[in-house]
Protein backbone atom coordinates (compact mmCIF):
# COMPACT_ATOMS: atom_id res chain seq x y z
CA UNK A 1 0.00 0.00 0.00
CA UNK A 2 2.87 2.42 0.71
CA UNK A 3 3.21 4.68 3.69
CA UNK A 4 1.58 7.78 2.19
CA UNK A 5 -1.77 6.14 1.65
CA UNK A 6 -2.07 4.74 5.17
CA UNK A 7 -5.50 5.11 6.75
CA UNK A 8 -5.95 7.66 9.55
CA UNK A 9 -5.85 5.11 12.37
CA UNK A 10 -2.29 4.16 11.42
CA UNK A 11 -1.06 7.72 11.75
CA UNK A 12 -2.54 7.72 15.25
CA UNK A 13 -0.72 4.45 15.88
CA UNK A 14 2.52 6.09 14.77
CA UNK A 15 1.85 8.97 17.16
CA UNK A 16 1.25 6.41 19.90
CA UNK A 17 4.57 4.69 19.14
CA UNK A 18 6.42 8.00 19.14
CA UNK A 19 4.83 8.79 22.50
CA UNK A 20 6.01 5.39 23.80
CA UNK A 21 9.56 6.01 22.58
CA UNK A 22 9.77 9.55 23.94
CA UNK A 23 8.39 8.44 27.29
CA UNK A 24 10.92 5.61 27.53
CA UNK A 25 13.83 7.89 26.63
CA UNK A 26 12.80 10.71 28.96
CA UNK A 27 12.01 8.27 31.80
CA UNK A 28 15.44 6.67 31.45
CA UNK A 29 17.14 10.06 31.36
CA UNK A 30 15.23 11.25 34.45
CA UNK A 31 16.08 8.03 36.24
CA UNK A 32 19.77 8.39 35.36
CA UNK A 33 19.66 11.98 36.57
CA UNK A 34 18.11 10.75 39.84
CA UNK A 35 14.97 12.80 39.20
CA UNK A 36 11.60 11.29 40.06
CA UNK A 37 10.04 10.21 36.76
CA UNK A 38 6.63 9.34 38.18
CA UNK A 39 4.96 12.53 36.87
CA UNK A 40 5.89 11.31 33.43
CA UNK A 41 3.87 8.13 34.02
CA UNK A 42 0.79 10.25 34.83
CA UNK A 43 1.25 12.19 31.62
CA UNK A 44 1.99 9.02 29.64
CA UNK A 45 -1.19 7.37 30.95
CA UNK A 46 -3.27 10.34 29.81
CA UNK A 47 -1.64 10.69 26.37
CA UNK A 48 -1.76 6.95 25.63
CA UNK A 49 -5.44 6.94 26.69
CA UNK A 50 -6.14 9.73 24.20
CA UNK A 51 -4.22 8.12 21.36
CA UNK A 52 -5.60 4.60 21.75
CA UNK A 53 -9.11 6.02 22.14
CA UNK A 54 -8.66 8.07 18.95
CA UNK A 55 -7.30 4.97 17.22
CA UNK A 56 -10.44 2.97 18.01
CA UNK A 57 -12.64 5.97 17.29
CA UNK A 58 -11.30 5.89 13.72
CA UNK A 59 -12.42 2.27 13.48
CA UNK A 60 -15.86 2.89 14.93
CA UNK A 61 -16.53 6.40 13.66
CA UNK A 62 -19.74 5.27 11.95
CA UNK A 63 -21.25 3.96 15.19
CA UNK A 64 -23.99 6.18 16.52
CA UNK A 65 -22.74 5.79 20.09
CA UNK A 66 -19.27 6.98 19.11
CA UNK A 67 -20.67 9.90 17.10
CA UNK A 68 -22.77 11.10 20.00
CA UNK A 69 -20.76 10.35 23.10
CA UNK A 70 -17.09 10.26 22.12
CA UNK A 71 -16.18 13.80 23.14
CA UNK A 72 -18.18 13.80 26.41
CA UNK A 73 -16.60 10.42 27.19
CA UNK A 74 -13.10 11.75 26.49
CA UNK A 75 -13.75 14.86 28.58
CA UNK A 76 -15.10 12.81 31.47
CA UNK A 77 -12.21 10.34 31.46
CA UNK A 78 -9.64 13.13 31.12
CA UNK A 79 -11.26 14.86 34.09
CA UNK A 80 -11.19 11.65 36.12
CA UNK A 81 -7.51 11.07 35.33
CA UNK A 82 -6.71 14.68 36.23
CA UNK A 83 -8.63 14.43 39.53
CA UNK A 84 -6.79 11.20 40.32
CA UNK A 85 -3.41 12.78 39.65
CA UNK A 86 -4.20 15.94 41.64
CA UNK A 87 -5.97 14.55 44.71
CA UNK A 88 -5.88 10.76 44.90
CA UNK A 89 -2.50 9.65 43.61
CA UNK A 90 -0.04 12.55 43.67
CA UNK A 91 2.19 13.15 40.67
CA UNK A 92 5.33 11.96 42.46
CA UNK A 93 3.85 8.50 43.13
CA UNK A 94 2.54 5.58 41.17
CA UNK A 95 -0.86 6.12 39.48
CA UNK A 96 -2.22 2.60 39.92
CA UNK A 97 -5.87 3.68 39.84
CA UNK A 98 -5.55 5.67 36.63
CA UNK A 99 -3.35 3.07 34.98
CA UNK A 100 -5.69 0.21 35.91
CA UNK A 101 -8.73 2.18 34.71
CA UNK A 102 -7.06 3.00 31.39
CA UNK A 103 -5.93 -0.60 30.96
CA UNK A 104 -9.46 -1.88 31.61
CA UNK A 105 -10.71 0.56 28.98
CA UNK A 106 -8.07 -0.63 26.50
CA UNK A 107 -9.06 -4.25 27.15
CA UNK A 108 -12.70 -3.27 26.56
CA UNK A 109 -11.76 -1.61 23.25
CA UNK A 110 -9.92 -4.76 22.12
CA UNK A 111 -12.73 -7.10 23.19
CA UNK A 112 -15.35 -4.86 21.59
CA UNK A 113 -13.38 -4.75 18.34
CA UNK A 114 -13.21 -8.55 18.23
CA UNK A 115 -16.92 -8.98 18.86
CA UNK A 116 -17.83 -6.25 16.41
CA UNK A 117 -15.44 -7.34 13.65
CA UNK A 118 -16.14 -11.06 13.92
CA UNK A 119 -17.82 -12.31 10.74
CA UNK A 120 -17.59 -8.88 9.15
CA UNK A 121 -13.90 -8.80 8.25
CA UNK A 122 -11.65 -10.87 6.01
CA UNK A 123 -8.30 -11.79 7.54
CA UNK A 124 -6.74 -12.12 4.10
CA UNK A 125 -7.23 -8.38 3.63
CA UNK A 126 -4.15 -6.56 4.98
CA UNK A 127 -6.14 -3.79 6.68
CA UNK A 128 -8.43 -6.19 8.51
CA UNK A 129 -5.54 -8.42 9.57
CA UNK A 130 -3.47 -5.44 10.63
CA UNK A 131 -6.21 -3.92 12.82
CA UNK A 132 -6.88 -7.34 14.32
CA UNK A 133 -3.19 -7.63 15.20
CA UNK A 134 -3.19 -4.19 16.83
CA UNK A 135 -6.26 -5.14 18.86
CA UNK A 136 -4.61 -8.42 19.84
CA UNK A 137 -1.47 -6.57 20.94
CA UNK A 138 -3.49 -4.10 23.01
CA UNK A 139 -5.62 -6.87 24.52
CA UNK A 140 -2.77 -9.21 25.46
CA UNK A 141 -0.43 -6.56 26.85
CA UNK A 142 -3.05 -4.78 28.92
CA UNK A 143 -4.71 -7.97 30.15
CA UNK A 144 -1.34 -9.41 31.14
CA UNK A 145 -0.01 -6.32 32.87
CA UNK A 146 -3.27 -5.14 34.46
CA UNK A 147 -2.63 -6.92 37.77
CA UNK A 148 1.00 -5.80 37.87
CA UNK A 149 0.03 -2.12 37.55
CA UNK A 150 -2.96 -2.52 39.87
CA UNK A 151 -0.60 -3.63 42.62
CA UNK A 152 2.32 -1.45 41.54
CA UNK A 153 2.04 0.76 44.62
CA UNK A 154 2.28 -2.28 46.87
CA UNK A 155 5.27 -3.55 44.90
CA UNK A 156 7.06 -0.27 45.46
CA UNK A 157 6.19 -0.27 49.17
CA UNK A 158 8.61 -3.09 49.80
CA UNK A 159 6.02 -5.75 50.53
CA UNK A 160 7.67 -8.03 48.04
CA UNK A 161 11.25 -9.13 47.85
CA UNK A 162 13.43 -7.41 45.28
CA UNK A 163 13.60 -10.66 43.22
CA UNK A 164 9.81 -11.01 43.14
CA UNK A 165 9.45 -7.35 42.15
CA UNK A 166 11.96 -7.60 39.35
CA UNK A 167 10.38 -10.89 38.26
CA UNK A 168 7.00 -9.20 37.85
CA UNK A 169 8.49 -6.21 36.04
CA UNK A 170 10.30 -8.66 33.76
CA UNK A 171 6.95 -10.28 32.94
CA UNK A 172 5.66 -6.79 32.13
CA UNK A 173 8.71 -6.12 29.94
CA UNK A 174 8.21 -9.41 28.13
CA UNK A 175 4.56 -8.60 27.49
CA UNK A 176 5.59 -5.13 26.34
CA UNK A 177 8.06 -6.70 23.90
CA UNK A 178 5.29 -8.95 22.52
CA UNK A 179 3.07 -5.85 22.30
CA UNK A 180 5.67 -3.93 20.28
CA UNK A 181 6.40 -6.92 18.01
CA UNK A 182 2.71 -7.37 17.25
CA UNK A 183 2.39 -3.67 16.44
CA UNK A 184 5.43 -3.92 14.17
CA UNK A 185 3.88 -6.92 12.43
CA UNK A 186 0.58 -5.05 12.06
CA UNK A 187 2.29 -2.06 10.44
CA UNK A 188 4.32 -4.34 8.18
CA UNK A 189 1.15 -6.13 7.05
CA UNK A 190 -0.62 -2.84 6.36
CA UNK A 191 2.28 -1.21 4.52
CA UNK A 192 3.78 -4.09 2.56
CA UNK A 193 1.09 -6.69 1.95
CA UNK A 194 -0.93 -6.24 -1.19
CA UNK A 195 -4.69 -6.20 -0.93
CA UNK A 196 -6.22 -9.45 -2.17
CA UNK A 197 -9.28 -9.40 -4.27
CA UNK A 198 -11.99 -11.73 -3.22
CA UNK A 199 -15.65 -11.64 -2.48
CA UNK B 1 7.50 -12.93 59.16
CA UNK B 2 3.98 -11.48 58.83
CA UNK B 3 5.20 -9.16 56.08
CA UNK B 4 6.72 -12.16 54.29
CA UNK B 5 3.44 -14.08 54.24
CA UNK B 6 1.57 -11.00 53.12
CA UNK B 7 4.17 -10.45 50.41
CA UNK B 8 3.82 -14.05 49.21
CA UNK B 9 0.05 -13.72 49.15
CA UNK B 10 0.31 -10.55 47.08
CA UNK B 11 2.79 -12.23 44.74
CA UNK B 12 0.44 -15.20 44.40
CA UNK B 13 -2.53 -12.90 43.81
CA UNK B 14 -0.68 -10.92 41.14
CA UNK B 15 0.69 -14.06 39.47
CA UNK B 16 -2.71 -15.78 39.41
CA UNK B 17 -4.32 -12.53 38.21
CA UNK B 18 -1.78 -12.12 35.42
CA UNK B 19 -2.16 -15.77 34.38
CA UNK B 20 -5.96 -15.71 34.39
CA UNK B 21 -6.10 -12.45 32.45
CA UNK B 22 -3.54 -13.71 29.94
CA UNK B 23 -5.41 -16.98 29.59
CA UNK B 24 -8.67 -15.15 28.95
CA UNK B 25 -7.00 -12.80 26.47
CA UNK B 26 -5.30 -15.65 24.61
CA UNK B 27 -8.53 -17.66 24.57
CA UNK B 28 -10.44 -14.73 23.10
CA UNK B 29 -7.73 -13.99 20.55
CA UNK B 30 -7.44 -17.67 19.55
CA UNK B 31 -11.22 -17.98 19.26
CA UNK B 32 -11.37 -14.79 17.21
CA UNK B 33 -8.61 -15.70 14.76
CA UNK B 34 -9.50 -19.40 14.37
CA UNK B 35 -13.23 -18.83 13.98
CA UNK B 36 -12.74 -15.85 11.71
CA UNK B 37 -10.33 -17.86 9.57
CA UNK B 38 -12.83 -20.69 9.34
CA UNK B 39 -15.56 -18.23 8.43
CA UNK B 40 -13.33 -16.63 5.79
CA UNK B 41 -12.53 -20.06 4.32
CA UNK B 42 -16.21 -20.99 4.20
CA UNK B 43 -17.05 -17.66 2.59
CA UNK B 44 -14.29 -18.12 0.03
CA UNK B 45 -15.37 -21.69 -0.75
CA UNK B 46 -18.97 -20.55 -1.23
CA UNK B 47 -17.80 -17.71 -3.45
CA UNK B 48 -15.59 -20.04 -5.51
CA UNK B 49 -18.53 -22.43 -5.87
CA UNK B 50 -20.77 -19.59 -7.01
CA UNK B 51 -18.13 -18.43 -9.48
CA UNK B 52 -17.72 -21.96 -10.84
CA UNK B 53 -21.49 -22.22 -11.20
CA UNK B 54 -21.65 -18.90 -13.05
CA UNK B 55 -18.75 -20.00 -15.23
CA UNK B 56 -20.55 -23.26 -16.00
CA UNK B 57 -23.66 -21.31 -16.95
CA UNK B 58 -21.60 -19.11 -19.21
CA UNK B 59 -19.95 -22.13 -20.86
CA UNK B 60 -23.35 -23.69 -21.45
CA UNK B 61 -24.57 -20.41 -22.84
CA UNK B 62 -21.62 -20.18 -25.22
CA UNK B 63 -22.03 -23.79 -26.30
CA UNK B 64 -25.75 -23.32 -26.89
CA UNK B 65 -24.98 -20.17 -28.86
CA UNK B 66 -22.52 -22.06 -31.05
CA UNK B 67 -24.93 -24.95 -31.58
CA UNK B 68 -27.68 -22.50 -32.48
CA UNK B 69 -25.37 -20.69 -34.91
CA UNK B 70 -24.42 -24.01 -36.47
CA UNK B 71 -28.10 -24.98 -36.82
CA UNK B 72 -29.10 -21.62 -38.34
CA UNK B 73 -26.10 -21.69 -40.71
CA UNK B 74 -27.02 -25.22 -41.81
CA UNK B 75 -30.70 -24.29 -42.26
CA UNK B 76 -29.79 -21.18 -44.23
CA UNK B 77 -27.46 -23.13 -46.45
CA UNK B 78 -29.49 -26.32 -46.88
CA UNK B 79 -33.06 -25.07 -46.83
CA UNK B 80 -33.12 -21.45 -48.00
CA UNK B 81 -29.95 -21.59 -50.12
CA UNK B 82 -31.00 -24.70 -52.03
CA UNK B 83 -34.54 -23.38 -52.54
CA UNK B 84 -33.16 -20.13 -53.89
CA UNK B 85 -31.05 -22.13 -56.32
CA UNK B 86 -34.14 -24.06 -57.45
CA UNK B 87 -35.90 -20.72 -57.88
CA UNK B 88 -32.99 -19.49 -59.99
CA UNK B 89 -33.10 -22.59 -62.21
CA UNK B 90 -36.86 -22.27 -62.70
CA UNK B 91 -36.45 -18.63 -63.56
CA UNK B 92 -33.88 -19.59 -66.21
CA UNK B 93 -36.43 -22.06 -67.64
CA UNK B 94 -39.14 -19.45 -67.53
CA UNK B 95 -36.89 -16.93 -69.27
CA UNK B 96 -36.27 -19.41 -72.12
CA UNK B 97 -39.97 -20.28 -72.52
CA UNK B 98 -41.49 -16.83 -72.03
CA UNK B 99 -42.08 -14.54 -75.04
CA UNK B 100 -39.27 -12.02 -75.33
CA UNK B 101 -40.76 -8.61 -74.61
CA UNK B 102 -38.73 -5.73 -73.12
CA UNK B 103 -41.05 -5.59 -70.05
CA UNK B 104 -40.65 -9.32 -69.32
CA UNK B 105 -36.86 -9.15 -69.91
CA UNK B 106 -36.56 -6.21 -67.52
CA UNK B 107 -38.69 -7.92 -64.85
CA UNK B 108 -36.79 -11.22 -65.17
CA UNK B 109 -33.45 -9.37 -64.92
CA UNK B 110 -34.62 -7.65 -61.75
CA UNK B 111 -35.79 -10.97 -60.27
CA UNK B 112 -32.42 -12.53 -61.18
CA UNK B 113 -30.64 -9.70 -59.41
CA UNK B 114 -32.79 -10.03 -56.29
CA UNK B 115 -32.29 -13.80 -56.19
CA UNK B 116 -28.50 -13.44 -56.68
CA UNK B 117 -28.31 -10.84 -53.94
CA UNK B 118 -30.40 -13.02 -51.64
CA UNK B 119 -28.24 -16.07 -52.34
CA UNK B 120 -25.12 -14.01 -51.68
CA UNK B 121 -26.56 -12.54 -48.47
CA UNK B 122 -27.68 -15.98 -47.27
CA UNK B 123 -24.24 -17.40 -48.01
CA UNK B 124 -22.55 -14.52 -46.19
CA UNK B 125 -24.77 -14.84 -43.15
CA UNK B 126 -24.28 -18.58 -43.13
CA UNK B 127 -20.49 -18.16 -43.42
CA UNK B 128 -20.46 -15.54 -40.69
CA UNK B 129 -22.38 -17.84 -38.41
CA UNK B 130 -20.09 -20.78 -39.07
CA UNK B 131 -17.22 -20.42 -41.54
CA UNK B 132 -17.16 -23.57 -43.69
CA UNK B 133 -13.41 -23.13 -44.08
CA UNK B 134 -13.05 -23.65 -40.34
CA UNK B 135 -15.09 -26.85 -40.50
CA UNK B 136 -13.37 -28.17 -43.61
CA UNK B 137 -9.77 -26.88 -43.46
CA UNK B 138 -9.12 -25.93 -39.85
CA UNK B 139 -8.13 -22.85 -37.90
CA UNK B 140 -5.13 -21.73 -39.92
CA UNK B 141 -7.08 -21.49 -43.19
CA UNK B 142 -10.12 -19.94 -41.52
CA UNK B 143 -7.98 -17.21 -39.96
CA UNK B 144 -6.32 -16.61 -43.30
CA UNK B 145 -9.75 -16.18 -44.91
CA UNK B 146 -10.93 -13.90 -42.10
CA UNK B 147 -7.86 -11.69 -42.48
CA UNK B 148 -8.35 -11.58 -46.25
CA UNK B 149 -11.94 -10.39 -45.76
CA UNK B 150 -10.80 -7.56 -43.49
CA UNK B 151 -7.96 -6.70 -45.86
CA UNK B 152 -10.37 -6.52 -48.79
CA UNK B 153 -12.59 -4.10 -46.91
CA UNK B 154 -9.58 -1.73 -46.92
CA UNK B 155 -10.29 -0.64 -43.34
CA UNK B 156 -7.16 -2.15 -41.86
CA UNK B 157 -3.80 -3.51 -42.92
CA UNK B 158 -3.67 -7.07 -41.57
CA UNK B 159 -0.62 -9.26 -41.63
CA UNK B 160 -1.15 -12.90 -40.94
CA UNK B 161 1.83 -15.15 -40.23
CA UNK B 162 1.65 -18.89 -39.71
CA UNK B 163 4.44 -21.05 -38.43
CA UNK B 164 3.64 -24.73 -38.54
CA UNK B 165 6.26 -26.55 -36.51
CA UNK B 166 3.96 -29.48 -35.99
CA UNK B 167 0.52 -30.59 -37.16
CA UNK B 168 -2.38 -28.89 -35.43
CA UNK B 169 -3.06 -30.45 -32.05
CA UNK B 170 -6.38 -28.74 -31.48
CA UNK B 171 -9.89 -30.06 -32.00
CA UNK B 172 -12.97 -28.45 -33.58
CA UNK B 173 -14.23 -26.90 -30.34
CA UNK B 174 -10.83 -25.35 -29.63
CA UNK B 175 -10.53 -24.10 -33.21
CA UNK B 176 -13.99 -22.59 -33.14
CA UNK B 177 -13.35 -20.79 -29.83
CA UNK B 178 -9.97 -19.48 -30.99
CA UNK B 179 -11.57 -18.29 -34.21
CA UNK B 180 -14.32 -16.48 -32.26
CA UNK B 181 -11.67 -14.83 -30.08
CA UNK B 182 -9.80 -13.52 -33.12
CA UNK B 183 -13.12 -12.30 -34.56
CA UNK B 184 -13.82 -10.49 -31.27
CA UNK B 185 -10.33 -8.96 -31.14
CA UNK B 186 -10.61 -7.76 -34.72
CA UNK B 187 -14.08 -6.33 -34.09
CA UNK B 188 -12.70 -4.49 -31.05
CA UNK B 189 -9.74 -3.15 -33.04
CA UNK B 190 -12.17 -1.78 -35.62
CA UNK B 191 -14.63 -0.44 -33.06
CA UNK B 192 -12.33 1.38 -30.63
CA UNK B 193 -9.96 3.47 -32.53
CA UNK B 194 -9.86 2.13 -35.10
CA UNK B 195 -6.51 0.40 -35.52
CA UNK B 196 -4.65 0.88 -38.80
CA UNK B 197 -2.39 -2.16 -38.56
CA UNK B 198 -2.94 -5.59 -37.13
CA UNK B 199 -0.47 -8.44 -36.87
CA UNK B 200 -1.79 -11.94 -36.27
CA UNK B 201 0.68 -14.76 -35.68
CA UNK B 202 -0.24 -18.41 -35.33
CA UNK B 203 2.35 -20.90 -34.24
CA UNK B 204 1.39 -24.55 -34.34
CA UNK B 205 3.63 -26.44 -31.94
CA UNK B 206 3.84 -30.03 -30.85
CA UNK B 207 0.94 -30.55 -28.46
CA UNK B 208 -0.51 -27.07 -28.74
CA UNK B 209 -0.46 -23.69 -30.35
CA UNK B 210 0.44 -20.07 -29.68
CA UNK B 211 -1.56 -17.19 -31.07
CA UNK B 212 -0.38 -13.58 -30.85
CA UNK B 213 -2.45 -10.57 -31.79
CA UNK B 214 -1.11 -7.02 -31.97
CA UNK B 215 -2.81 -3.82 -33.07
CA UNK B 216 -1.82 -0.15 -33.12
CA UNK B 217 -5.17 1.12 -31.85
CA UNK B 218 -5.68 3.56 -28.99
CA UNK B 219 -5.37 0.80 -26.35
CA UNK B 220 -6.65 1.12 -22.83
CA UNK B 221 -5.25 1.14 -19.32
CA UNK B 222 -6.36 -2.04 -17.53
CA UNK B 223 -4.94 -0.66 -14.25
CA UNK B 224 -6.92 2.57 -14.43
CA UNK B 225 -9.21 3.08 -11.43
CA UNK B 226 -12.71 1.91 -12.18
CA UNK B 227 -11.66 -0.07 -15.26
CA UNK B 228 -13.91 -3.06 -15.91
CA UNK B 229 -13.39 -5.37 -18.87
CA UNK B 230 -16.18 -5.11 -21.45
CA UNK B 231 -18.51 -7.90 -22.42
CA UNK B 232 -16.32 -8.82 -25.42
CA UNK B 233 -13.21 -9.22 -23.29
CA UNK B 234 -15.13 -11.17 -20.66
CA UNK B 235 -16.40 -13.45 -23.42
CA UNK B 236 -12.86 -14.00 -24.66
CA UNK B 237 -11.65 -14.85 -21.16
CA UNK B 238 -14.53 -17.26 -20.66
CA UNK B 239 -13.93 -18.99 -23.96
CA UNK B 240 -10.23 -19.38 -23.13
CA UNK B 241 -10.97 -20.78 -19.69
CA UNK B 242 -13.48 -23.13 -21.27
CA UNK B 243 -10.87 -24.71 -23.56
CA UNK B 244 -8.14 -24.47 -20.92
CA UNK B 245 -5.98 -21.95 -22.78
CA UNK B 246 -3.89 -19.20 -21.20
CA UNK B 247 -4.90 -15.73 -22.25
CA UNK B 248 -2.83 -12.61 -21.59
CA UNK B 249 -3.59 -9.09 -22.63
CA UNK B 250 -1.25 -6.12 -22.52
CA UNK B 251 -2.33 -2.61 -23.28
CA UNK B 252 -1.77 0.98 -22.26
CA UNK B 253 -3.46 4.20 -23.20
CA UNK B 254 -2.26 5.15 -26.71
CA UNK B 255 -0.01 2.10 -27.02
CA UNK B 256 -2.18 -0.42 -28.86
CA UNK B 257 -3.00 -3.88 -27.69
CA UNK B 258 -1.12 -7.16 -27.47
CA UNK B 259 -2.96 -10.35 -26.76
CA UNK B 260 -1.46 -13.80 -26.55
CA UNK B 261 -3.11 -17.17 -26.30
CA UNK B 262 -1.29 -20.31 -25.36
CA UNK B 263 -3.12 -23.59 -25.79
CA UNK B 264 -1.74 -26.95 -24.76
CA UNK B 265 -3.76 -29.98 -25.70
CA UNK B 266 -4.28 -32.65 -23.08
CA UNK B 267 -2.66 -35.82 -24.36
Amino acid sequence: MGIRRLPGEFWILFAFLINELLTEVIAAWLSDSRINNMPLLHLYTLVSFWLISFFFRELFREKELVKQYFWPYMALLTLLLAINSIWLEPLDGFNSNAKALVQVLFISYGVYYMFDAFGRIDLLQPHDLSISLVSTAILIYNAGSLFIFMFAKLLNNGLLSRESQSGLWMVNSLLYLVFQLLLLLAIWVQVFKATKSSS
Amino acid sequence: MGTGIQGNEILLLITVGVLIMLLLAFALVAFFFLSQRKLDDERRTAYARELAHREQLLYSNLQTQEEERRRIAKDLHDAIGSKLNVLLLNLHRLQKQAPATPEIDETVREIFQVIHTTIETTRRISHDLLPPTLESFGLSEALSELCAQYRQSGAVDIQYQVNEEAPAASNKTVDLNLFRVVQELLANSMKHGPAKQVLLQLQLQAGGLQLNYTDDGPGFDPKAPGYRPGLGLQNIESRMRMIGAEFHIQSASGAGLRASINYKSIA
